[in-house]
């Protein structure tokens, strides 16, 4: 069985040994797009340590991420939930390099009609993501900056396994939808309280706890969420 | 890092939510500050004050480094603040010139951010020297 995504975790031996002839394990670096509004989505993915953005520009070219998808979620679930298989306002963009593992996404919508149980994991994981959508949303229309990108931090941290964090001030500030000015100075905050160190290109989490108490409720309440809908074997937030 | 400076930076940040952080960070570091809109509201609120202000701090938002520049020196006009540094944060750059402060007139600065570091050495090397 794979170690890395918490989703495929969830599959049965059998349901796993069924689909693992269709998974292929594919490297993505920083930057690539796998999908752009209104293409169709072909692959579905199960990221195993890379993040992925989905993002929504407007037309005076202002960008603000919606979702943050890592070993916790997958990439592409609209093509098997429907039968029409695109999005025609998001963006889904690799915002840490690492592996996933790829699947067509008809093979897995095919198998998603048979399979009671692919069908509890995949709607369970849906409702989560709609609960992560609705959060985000919330979060930054009534948290200040400082706070939403602690809790942003945090995201990262937990999906990615690693404080130690490839990032530009200038990406978080696209991914916060929020401008590059604040989030240096909302750095600058963290550092002087000895929660980061930070530099060109790379941020360090030194003290997550501290950050949990900067960041706001959005963080423990997802968590919580994620947990309630997609626990059991395990907690999936570190 | 606060030490007592007793220097006045005018701020010029029309953005609701960097304003609060830079004015925090900057009170942080020592300075009195005096945080405004744009350049209406900066002179409205600084005409009493005018020859208190030791250096203008603006951020870009929308418009050109030139426009900036501009409103630094009509501000410093109209408060008979000249020779005031005046240093405009830049927004939206490429990383060859992260990192950089590009002296562009007598006393007016660009800098192009990598950390708000640069900043503090580039506001103790303007307002100490």
């Amino acid at each position: 069985m794979p170690a890395k995504n918490y989703l495929l975790n969830l599959f049965s031996k059998e349901l796993y040994e069924k689909l693992s002839p269709s998974f292929k394990e594919v490297f993505f670096e920083t930057g690539v797009v796998l999908h752009y509004p209104s293409e169709t989505i072909e692959q579905v993915y199960f990221p195993l340590n890379c993040l992925v953005s989905v993002t929504i520009s407007m037309n005076n070219g202002a960008t603000a991420e919606t979702a943050l998808l890592g070993k916790h979620e997958v990439v592409g679930i609209n093509a098997v939930l429907s039968k029409r298989p695109t999005t025609t306002q998001t963006t889904y963009m690799v915002q840490q390099e690492g592996s996933v593992l790829k699947i067509d996404a008809k093979v897995l919508r095919q198998e998603f009609n048979q399979s009671q149980e692919l069908r509890d994991v995949l709607l369970d994981y849906t409702q989560a993501l709609i609960a992560q959508v609705s959060q985000t949303a919330a979060c930054n229309s009534l948290h200040p900056l400082e706070q939403r990108f602690a809790r942003w931090l945090l995201e990262v941290r937990s999906r990615s396994e690693s404080n130690d964090l490839k990032i530009t001030q200038e990406f978080i500030a696209h991914m916060l939808g929020v401008r590059r000015a604040g989030v240096t100075q909302a750095a600058q905050k963290f550092k002087e309280k000895g929660l980061i160190r930070y530099g060109r290109g790379h941020i360090q989490i030194i003290d997550q706890q501290g950050l949990e108490s900067s960041a706001c409720e959005c963080f423990s309440c997802l968590r919580k969420e994620y947990n309630r809908l997609l626990g059991g074997r395990q907690d999936l937030v570190l | 890092m606060s030490e007592k400076i007793n220097q006045t930076i005018l701020l010029v940040e029309s953005d609701d939510e960097t304003r609060p952080l830079l004015q925090a960070n900057l009170r942080g570091w020592g300075y009195q500050v005096i945080a405004t809109v744009d350049e209406k509201d900066a002179i409205a609120h600084t005409s009493h004050v005018g020859g208190q202000i030791d250096l203008i701090l603006i951020n870009q938002v929308g418009f050109t480094i030139e426009d900036y520049i501009n409103v630094g020196l009509r501000i410093q006009r109209s408060l008979n603040l000249l020779p005031t540094p005046v240093i405009i944060m830049a927004e939206g750059f490429s990383e060859e010139l992260e990192g950089r402060t590009i002296q562009v007139g007598k006393n007016e600065y660009v800098i192009y951010m990598e950390d708000a570091e640069q900043l503090i050495t580039l506001l103790k090397e303007l307002l100490l020297r």
